[in-house]
């Protein structure tokens, strides 16, 4: 390992301790959590261990995707075209499930289940750019820089995949209001599942490589 | 190839669950979540027959007509109102 990777790896190291430090001593001093009771420090346990297999069904499609691609001596510039569309798909799918995530505080605040209508408004503000995406995806790419125009194939895949992308999370975001966490793991689990199962049967390829 | 195939286990994975999520979570979402796939649809059979029509030439044409009919057809579904849409983009506004 070079010292260049090293100093990366220190920075976030370095980086996370602050930020897990600052906000506890921020929480501590805003509001009435109370860091040493045992009971609570259960229940967040719990609560993140229901959000677990959800959580990594995302970390699954972005970064085993690219490490595939590494797997599959797929040229590095394929690579960062592939990752350019996928960022892309990414910025537009997170103002849905931002709003989703944002939504599991407020309805908790107001002790009612807001997420149909973080759904609705979601799925409504993402559509059009969806749409944008679909009709001139060549033109999107190439804002980038011309070099990227070949993924105009992937890009149109992975902007059908926002929709759906954005209803998931927004229904995640409802399982959790309303405390059904057998559903909620399931549906992180269906979708890993999914995930390898679809990659056995449309990937053989893959495994001449 | 591959690339196509990898992006595919995407979509099918995602499908999946949306059809999962939507089932067991009850359908009082299921008619916006159609709407806004007839919004994307048409959006998309408008923009692609005014590039058949014009040619690729017109691209901000093409953006901003396919754009106006998906907002014009989630506003008629009542996905969404414009109050609710003047709302969004007041608040995007102070935020910035």
């Amino acid at each position: 390992m070079s010292v260049g990777a090293l100093g990366i790896l220190l920075a976030y190291l370095l980086e996370g301790l602050f930020i897990t430090l600052t906000s506890l001593h921020i929480l501590k001093k805003t509001s009435n959590i109370q860091i040493g009771n045992s009971r609570y420090f259960r229940e967040t346990i719990k609560d993140a261990l229901i959000n677990t297999p959800a959580k990594w069904s995302k970390m699954v499609i972005v970064t085993l995707s690219i490490v595939l691609l590494a797997f599959m001596n797929i040229n590095v510039s394929d690579v960062g075209i592939f990752y350019v569309a996928l960022m892309i798909t990414i910025v537009v799918a997170s103002i849905a499930s931002s709003m989703a995530y944002m939504v599991i505080t407020s309805s908790s605040m107001l002790k009612t289940d807001l997420s149909s209508n973080s759904l609705r408004i979601s799925v409504s503000v993402t559509a059009p750019i969806v749409v944008a995406l679909l009709v001139v995806p060549r033109s999107i790419l190439s804002l980038i820089g011309p070099e990227y125009e070949s993924a105009v194939a992937v890009l149109v895949i992975l902007a059908i995949t926002i929709i759906p992308s954005a209803i998931t999370a927004n229904l995640i975001s409802k399982l959790n209001n309303l405390d059904k966490s057998r559903l909620f793991v399931f549906s992180g689990l269906l979708q890993i599942g999914t995930f390898f199962y679809f990659f056995f049967c449309l990937g053989p390829n893959i495994w001449n490589y | 190839m591959e690339l196509l195939e990898l992006q595919s286990q995407s979509l099918l994975q995602y499908l999946s669950s949306s059809i999962f999520l939507i089932t067991s979570s009850g359908r009082g979402s299921f008619r916006h979540i159609l709407s806004v796939c007839l919004s994307v649809f048409v959006g998309f059979i408008v923009g692609y027959m005014i590039s058949m029509t014009l040619g690729n030439e017109q691209q901000y044409l093409i953006i901003i007509i396919s754009i106006a009919t998906s907002i014009l057809v989630i506003l008629a579904s009542k996905n969404m109102t414009i109050k609710e849409m003047r709302f969004l983009l007041k608040a995007t506004r102070q935020k910035n």
